[in-house]
């Protein structure tokens, strides 16, 4: 009964969400609506639970001791989570400290971090896009077309850049998109399709 | 896909060898004579929602290198993005171990769940990956953004990687930065592939139908298209 | 090892440093590059420009905080340009930073102090559970929130008041860092124009989109910010910093061009030894 519920369950409400979705039954819509209204809920209660999830393992570490470079990143981690939690429940998610620590903390590391990307792209970039084949020099002149294609410093170079790109984009890469996305989508209406049926129960923890 | 699923029972399907898998099991070799931990995740998503179908074939795939790793004692670290798939992921990986017979090789920071943001997630896993030096990274899940990170950061630490995921347009990053990758579909079958039951190899046979019905459609689409005739664009689009 | 050979071998610090310097030395020094509107800018634009006085949109921030580097330029343009336009419009937000972020997008925007809350906009805020959430709040957008992110029951809105569903709207515009399959699925079969402002990294997933009608329009990236800018003649962050993706570029191309030199030299000398 502890698998079999859960799978009862998801197969009950995938099947009255999909069909609320692809056909008009009026008598379906408040159950549907209703269900939906659940996840959202079941959602924002998740949020707490990684929240607190978070802090039970970092105040275990803490409590643990052991070096410093393992327990002041668990530190500053739990003094920033409850500064930040005070200052929005009790100061307000408009006070001007709430604001600080989101606009100047918060967003800048953010930020930082994809940003991080840029760099490591660089890196993966000169490492290997070398043109050993003929597949991966095709791959190499499309990519290097597309950057001059993008940049406001290609159509400066040659004006008929950004239009190579624009085709490259809206022919070949779209093609292929295509089909990846077509076949990612049955993939994933099979996995759905084995979950909502029982016979994927992964989700359910192990056997 | 449910026929396909029926006619398992009697007839086993089967499906084709993935490079990416077959690596896999070498990987994680690799990653017991050097002595080293596999890192593994999952990515940042959720075991329900948008991200649940990669989520779930990561989990799978989790099981199948746990139990690998439970077999030839090698230490498992998995980093995790979200509460549920925490909580799942610590099962998935205890019951590996148990049914290797080793549930006492597990050890307590096996898995741990970073964040749900995802960059903080990122930075959680990009710890791991440099403070314990993996020989082996698998980033079989839901990825995003953090996907050229993350595998940039295996190499950066010597380690091999093999990457699975759904998100196309993240897909080239780990081709270019991965050793191998499961390409879309070929990652959501993985798990059936590993698990061997027929029933989940028979549904991979079903899709496969239903693709080619897909692509007969688009043909017969495109060429009811050039001589003008637009029901079947119409009826589609509906 | 020869210093064609060395050039395929630079340390990744060396790299990082100069990319550093190349992205910052042209924020300081703009160059001024000319920037050409593309097709997906340009019609995102008139459908803009085509709502009247009055008309409602939805705005959905679904952007984090890490993407709004590439996404709140596009996002700050349509807001001036709905502003602008008299239009109405609702912000609603699938992620966690959503709602500050919309409060970072308002402050950006000179024409904010001439609206009223309530009547010309709204903040609805946060909703969780992803497309579940977006989903909800398209079928029932009071039901999803009753409380606005400013504390006012959304009953008691003026602006809300004849909106039930995003059937209701004139346009949606949605910024994501995530997908835009999510918003086509559940905002479009409401049949009211559907406009994406979109990460670059996920701007060919919405392309097919974009054929088929689902998306009016699309937004690429920072590039797509400076476009829209350049079309509003109010240049802001976006142009600014399209000097150094140019430059930016460059360097990329060029470190492709080293590594492919270097790889072949090395052929070209291991190729020499097995002949010898």
């Amino acid at each position: 009964m502890k698998r079999e519920l859960p799978v009862f369950l998801t197969a009950i409400t995938g099947l009255i969400l999909l069909a609320d979705y692809y056909f008009n039954i009026p008598a379906l819509k408040p159950y549907a609506s209703a269900m939906q209204n659940w996840g959202v809920i079941i959602a924002a209660f998740t949020l707490a639970l990684a929240a607190a999830n978070l802090i039970k393992i970092h105040t275990l570490r803490v409590s643990r001791g052991g070096r410093i470079g393992t327990v002041l990143p668990s530190l500053v981690l739990l003094t920033g989570l409850f500064v930040t939690i005070f200052s929005g429940i009790f100061l307000g998610r408009s006070s001007p400290s709430f604001s600080f620590i989101f606009n100047n903390m918060y967003t800048p590391l953010a930020a930082a971090f994809y940003a991080m990307t840029a760099f490591h792209l660089a890196s993966a970039s000169y490492r290997a896009f070398r043109a050993r084949s003929a597949q991966a020099a095709v791959l190499l002149i499309t990519g290097v077309l597309l950057m001059l294609g993008r940049a406001p410093i290609g159509e400066t170079i040659w004006s008929r850049f950004p239009k190579i790109a624009d085709w490259i984009m809206g022919v070949g890469n779209l093609a292929g998109s295509r089909g990846i996305m077509i076949s990612i989508a049955v993939g994933v209406i099979g996995v759905s399709m084995r979950v909502l049926t029982g016979i994927d129960r992964a989700h359910l923890g192990a056997e | 896909m449910l026929v396909a699923v029926y006619r398992s029972r009697t007839s086993v399907p089967k499906i084709r060898p993935l490079a990416g898998l077959e690596a896999i099991e070498e990987a994680v070799g690799r990653a017991t004579e050097m002595g080293k931990p596999v890192l593994f995740t999952p990515g940042y998503g959720d075991v329900a929602g948008t991200n649940a179908a990669p989520t779930i074939a990561g989990l799978d795939m989790l099981g199948y290198v746990g139990r690998l790793a439970a077999r030839r004692d090698t230490k498992m670290a998995v980093t995790v993005g979200h509460p549920n798939t925490y909580a799942v992921a610590l099962d998935v990986l205890r019951s590996a171990y148990m049914v290797e017979g080793r549930p006492d090789a597990l050890g307590d920071d096996a898995v741990t769940f970073g964040s749900e943001i995802q960059f903080a997630f990122t930075a959680h896993t990009l710890g791991r990956i440099q403070r314990e030096k993996p020989a082996t990274c698998l980033f079989l899940g839901y990825f995003a953004a953090e996907a050229i990170i993350v595998a940039e950061a295996a190499v950066a630490a010597g380690s091999i990687s093999i990457a699975g995921a759904t998100n196309h347009f993240q897909l080239p990053f780990f081709v270019a930065a991965c050793d191998y990758t499961l390409i879309g579909e070929e990652f959501l079958a993985a798990g059936a592939y590993v698990s061997n039951d027929p029933r989940r190899i028979g549904s991979i046979q079903g899709q496969d139908w239903v693709k080619a019905i897909a692509v007969a459609l688009a043909v017969i689409g495109v060429i009811m298209q050039v001589f003008g005739n637009k029901s079947m664009a119409t009826w589609l689009g509906k | 090892m020869s210093i064609v050979e060395r050039l395929g071998r630079i340390d990744n610090r060396i790299i990082y440093t100069v990319l550093i310097i190349v992205l910052i030395w042209p924020l300081a020094n703009p160059l001024g590059l000319p920037v050409s509107v593309g097709a997906n800018t340009r019609r995102t634009y008139e459908a803009i420009d085509a709502l009247e006085s009055g008309n409602v949109v939805l705005f959905w921030a679904g952007y984090s905080a890490s993407g709004a580097g590439d996404v709140q330029p596009q996002a700050v343009a349509i807001a001036r340009h709905l502003f602008q336009q008299g239009v109405k419009i609702i912000f609603l937000s699938d992620v966690v930073e959503g709602p500050m972020l919309v409060e970072n997008v308002i402050t950006n925007i000179p024409e904010i102090t001439s609206q009223t809350y309530g009547v010309d906009w709204v903040n609805l805020g946060y909703l969780a559970g992803g497309e579940n959430g977006i989903s909800a709040a398209a079928k029932g957008l009071k039901e999803a929130y009753p409380l606005d992110f400013r504390g006012n029951p959304t009953e008691s809105l003026a602006l809300l008041a004849n909106i039930e569903t995003a059937g209701d709207v004139d346009m949606t515009v949605f910024f994501t860092t995530q997908n835009s399959d999510m918003y086509v699925r559940q905002v479009y079969p409401y049949g009211k124009p559907l406009i994406g402002g979109l990460i670059n990294t996920i701007v060919p997933q919405a392309e097919p989109y974009v054929n088929s009608g689902q998306l009016t329009g699309i937004l690429a990236g920072l590039r797509g910010g400076a476009e829209y800018e350049l079309l509003m003649k109010q240049p802001s962050l976006g142009l600014a910093a399209m000097d150094a993706q140019s430059i930016g570029h460059l360097l990329f191309i060029l470190l492709i061009g080293m590594a492919n030199l270097a790889y072949f030299a090395q052929r070209n000398r291991l190729a020499r030894k097995v002949g010898e």
